[in-house]
């Protein structure tokens, strides 16, 4: 029965995981123009909460780069509309494919058949989460070094707006002053295995 | 092993079973025929439970199945007449699942059927033609270890070594105390295999006996084709309780002692007279006053 479920939501699960690492590279990608424009957001944001929570998002290098792709990673969007998609697959699929009277005539309760469904769906939301997020380390450490090869390549006179690497550097407080140099590697990276934000 | 008592099922105005009452005992072969939505299958799918009688009730080893539809799965194999089996899974998986809620299983005729059907456990089920995927029905029907086995269609889709083997199947596990309870349009088989059939028509049991008995009965009826300008009616003589017209020929139902009534007719002019044991097949049409395609 377990296995039974797993196996449906296996390819759904690995969808979820490819959509949220494909946002994960939109959002470090972008990382640098929202450290670039704090100020900015801050201004267009009316509220205080949000405005004190960019602050703390913009002001702690790597963590709050986690942090801020958590939440790019627009898990109460993605996740609810993931949800949604999932949660009705799951029982109207079994009607759709014919399979809905064998699995009833299995010796198990309505139940306990409707409660696999939840959870194991409810797993494949939540594992792909887990598994993609330890990978920003890893795209971090990519993205550092196509920003060096970048950089060197990269022509000063370049107009700023088309080529995002060597656009000044953004804040990068708690580990080095900023420099005119671009990028620092220090606010790429791994976290302290202390950090809050860290699991 | 089987009860069913006063079963009714609607949907909306239609009534797909009217008070439907039948027995199935320990150990017995018992084959409900009938022609198509004539609600055969209503009356399997309530006693898995899958349906929700409008009235009555099922029970199954002595679990009613209304009360306690779980434990009533628990206690018999259902093979599903029109249910798909899910493609993306391969054979033995499938297998697993199908039979992972059953207390015990008979492993060893799990490996035999699988053997003998030719069956690609490994392969996933999208691979597999349709009288495979029956195959793997039957199988996951019969392999667990419990009393009773409900079959929906199971000849539908095999090929005609695979039937015999499988008819074989059943007088074995009749043997080894299983209890089953089938539906078919296979009328030869039923009636090689059955101990008792019911017939079933537009939702009511019509008649349910064992096969010799109604054999038997059919037995006192006479075939007979009149010769032109021979009134119908010169049939009717003394002992004949009803005469059936049907493509221009006559079944006369004798009421007494058939040889006596067979005297009699032959002193009609007749066109011809056919007096012989009926089969199965031809008790159907005469019960469901079906005529041939003219």
């Amino acid at each position: 029965m377990l296995r039974k479920n797993l196996h449906d939501a296996f390819w759904k699960a690995v969808v979820c995981a490819a959509l949220l690492e494909f946002h994960l590279v939109l959002v470090a990608l972008y990382y640098p123009d929202f450290a670039e424009n704090v100020e900015g957001i801050k201004r267009a944001i009316p509220v205080d909460f949000l405005k004190s929570w960019i602050d703390a998002a913009a002001s702690r290098g790597f963590e709050s780069y986690v942090s801020m792709q958590h939440f790019a990673k627009a898990i109460n969007t993605f996740g609810t509309f993931a949800a949604v998609f999932f949660g009705c697959g799951a029982v109207a699929g079994e009607v759709e494919r014919g399979t809905a009277e064998f699995l009833v005539s299995r010796p198990y309760s309505r139940r306990r058949i409707l409660l696999t469904k939840y959870f194991v769906g409810a797993a494949a939301l939540l594992i792909p989460i887990w598994l993609v997020t330890p990978s920003a380390v890893v795209l971090a450490h990519y993205l550092e070094e196509a920003m060096q090869i970048c950089r060197s390549s990269c022509n000063r006179s370049t107009r700023r707006s088309f080529c995002w690497c060597c656009t000044p550097s953004h804040s990068c407080s708690r580990r080095g002053s900023p420099t005119r140099s671009g990028w620092r590697s220090s606010c790429w990276a791994p976290p302290s295995s202390s950090s809050p934000y860290w699991w | 092993m089987i009860r069913v008592e006063h079963l009714s099922k609607r949907y909306g105005a239609f009534p797909a079973l009217d008070d439907v009452s039948l027995e199935v005992r320990a150990g017995e072969i018992f084959g409900l025929v009938g022609p198509n939505g004539a609600g055969k299958t209503t009356i399997l799918k309530s006693l898995v439970g899958i349906v929700i009688p409008t009235k009555g009730r099922c029970h199954v080893a002595g679990i009613c199945v209304q009360d306690d539809p779980v434990r009533a799965r628990r206690s018999l194999g259902y093979l599903p007449g029109d249910g798909r089996f899910y493609e993306t899974m391969r054979g033995g998986d499938f297998l697993e699942f199908a039979l992972g809620g059953y207390p015990g299983i008979d492993k060893a005729l799990r490996d035999e059927l699988a053997r003998a059907f030719a069956l690609p456990l490994a392969k996933k089920i999208r691979g597999y033609s349709h009288g495979m995927k029956r195959k793997l029905g039957i199988l996951q029907a019969v392999v667990p270890a419990v009393p009773l086995a409900i079959l929906d269609e199971p000849e539908e889709g095999l090929d005609p070594t695979a039937r015999a083997y499988f008819l074989e199947l059943l007088l074995r596990l009749r043997a080894a105390g299983k209890t089953i309870f089938l539906s078919s349009h296979q009328l030869e088989s039923v009636a090689r295999v059955c101990d008792r059939v019911a017939f079933v028509a537009a939702g009511k049991l019509v008649d349910c006996d064992s096969v010799p008995n109604i054999r038997e009965r059919a037995g006192k009826r006479i075939r007979v084709r009149l010769q032109a300008g021979v009134e119908p009616a010169a049939l009717r003589v003394a002992g004949v309780a009803e005469v059936i017209a049907r493509n221009g020929e006559f079944t006369v139902v004798a009421e007494g002692d058939p040889l006596e009534v067979l005297r009699r007719l032959a002193a009609l002019p007749l066109d011809g007279l056919e007096f012989r044991q009926l089969r199965l097949e031809e008790i159907y049409a005469d019960l469901y006053q079906i005529d041939r395609p003219q």
